[in-house]
Order: C-alpha cells, then structure tokens, then sequence
C-alpha cells in the first residue's frame, strides 16, 4: 500500500520528534548494529544535543541546532550505530551509521580512537517522507 | 547535597567515572532503570554469508547467519510506574529513576576514580563552553556527518 501524506502531516510528524528530542539530548556513538533497543555495543563517543533545543521544524523537514562534541573520545572502536536519549537518559531511537550514505547516518570515518574529539560537520536532517512506498 | 531534579542525567550518573551508562526504558509499559556495561559485545543482525568465487562473485545459495545475542544490562530496576504518553520528560518520574540510579552508582565506579576526577571536571567545563557556543550558532541545513579530530589538549595523556 502506498500512503500520500500532506505537508501539514509532515510538519505535524516532525514537530513531535522535535519536541519528542527536546534539549540536550545525549547523541551516542556505539560499535556493532542497532538492535531497536538501548545499551548495544561499545559506547565510543557521547555527543549533546544543544541545549536551547533539537532543532527547527519547517515544511516537514527538522534540523538540528548546532550539536556539542565529545571532546575526548570514550573508547577506541569502529562506529556502526547511533542511539539518542533524552537529556535524562530515556531511551528514544537507534539507528545505523556508516560511511556510505546509504542509510542512517553519515560518518566521515568510522575508526575512532579514545580521548580524540568526534563532532559534527553539519546538523541532523530529518525529512518527512510524503509516502512510505512498497 | 544537591537536590536531584530530574533534568540531567549528571545530576547522579558521570559516564566517565563509570565502567557503565545508565538507561530509562519505557517500552514494556512502565518506566524500568538499567544499568549498561559500557562495552558489549557488537550485536549483528541475521545475515546471509555466501562463498566467492575468485573474481569475488557469490557463489551458492549462502548460509543463514543467525542474529547475534542481545547484550542485557547490568542490572535492571522496575519503579513500577506506569508509562503514559508524553512523560519522557516527566521531572518527577525521572527523579524516582535517579534516586535508585544514585543508590547503586558507587558499585559500578571505575577502580581509580579519584584519579580521574579533576580530569572529568576540566573536560566537563570545556564542554561547558562548547554548549554556549553551540546554543548560539544558527542551525543550517548540510549533510550529516560525524567527524574526528585529534584534540590539543593533553587531558587524558592519550591526545596529541
């Protein structure tokens, strides 16, 4: 079945994850796949949410606001997926990361090393798709 | 002491000082505590692996990879409160979270903690700053990309 949403939908769906996110959100860094639950894998790099909020919502499309760096990597390992908590620690989303760009999320390289610093280059896009397709 | 007010996981739990991370998880029905070892085991999905000929195409039907086991927590405490939608942030269910948090942390401490300590705190002011300026900085639309770099400051005798 596909399914056509409007933009008002979009922009109601991602206002909710925006709000769902809120303010310094923990943006977590781990080995191995996601697993649809929290804690899996090695921890390597704890990043913040900014804390004046997740982001902007317009047209369906949420950006992020400008996103803390670890400063000092926690563990040495190669990062295959992210996990999002709230700022205290609720479980929200996991998802995978890669250097592909295929899905999930873009990482420059997925080596990291303990104590160096991981940041981000642009801010978090998600957009709202208009349909889920087959 | 300081009143925990449920806001941030700081108020009781510093990641760094810790063989382990804290976790809320909803998503049995009602607000459960877990304690998560910092390093698990990598979970990999249910795959299929094939042999490969020499110019590296597959060959065969493959074999089935079963998922790998999921890693469990530490430890696990049911508050028994009832999840409703929109509480993620619930100061006052995540201060009954935090006090059992508080209660155990102590077992899960890294054995030179107090080596570490003012190390924790000069990261944690240095991040202090980058919040200030990350909350000022215009959001802007780009690809999404983590990235590394090596640190200056020697705070943890490993960056150069």
């Amino acid at each position: 079945m596909t399914i056509f949403r409007t933009d008002a939908l979009r922009e109601d769906l991602m206002d909710a994850l925006n709000a769902l996110r809120g303010n310094s959100t923990e943006v977590q860094v781990r080995s191995g796949a996601p697993a649809g639950t929290g804690g899996q894998g090695t921890l390597l790099a704890q990043l913040t949410g900014n804390v004046g909020g997740w982001g902007v919502s317009t047209n369906g499309v949420l950006t992020s606001n400008a996103i803390t760096a670890d400063s000092s990597a926690n563990a040495t390992g190669t990062a295959g997926h992210y996990q999002l908590n709230t700022s205290a620690s609720v479980f929200l989303e996991s998802g995978i990361v890669d250097t592909g760009g295929t899905d999930g999320v873009t990482i420059d390289n997925a080596s990291i090393v303990i104590t160096q610093t991981v940041q981000m280059n642009g801010n978090w896009v998600n957009t709202a798709a208009y349909d889920d397709g087959i | 002491m300081s009143e925990i007010l449920g806001i941030n996981t700081r108020e009781v739990w510093e990641h760094r000082l810790s063989i382990a991370t804290i976790l809320i998880d909803r998503r049995g029905g009602t607000w459960v505590c877990q304690i998560w070892a910092k390093n698990n085991p990598d979970y990999m999905g249910k795959h299929t692996e094939f042999d490969r000929d020499t110019e590296g195409k597959p060959t065969g039907e493959g074999r089935v990879i079963p998922a790998t086991p999921l890693a469990q927590p530490l430890e696990t405490h049911d508050t028994k409160i009832a999840f409703e939608k929109g509480d993620e942030r619930d100061c006052d269910k995540v201060k009954v979270c935090f006090e059992w948090f508080k209660s155990v942390r102590d077992k899960y401490a890294l054995p030179n903690i107090e080596e570490l300590k003012p190390e924790v705190a000069a990261i944690r002011e240095i991040e202090e700053g980058l919040h200030e300026l990350s909350r000022n900085a215009p959001p802007s639309e780009g690809a999404l990309i983590f990235a590394q770099y090596k640190y200056d400051l020697d705070l943890l005798g490993g960056a150069s």
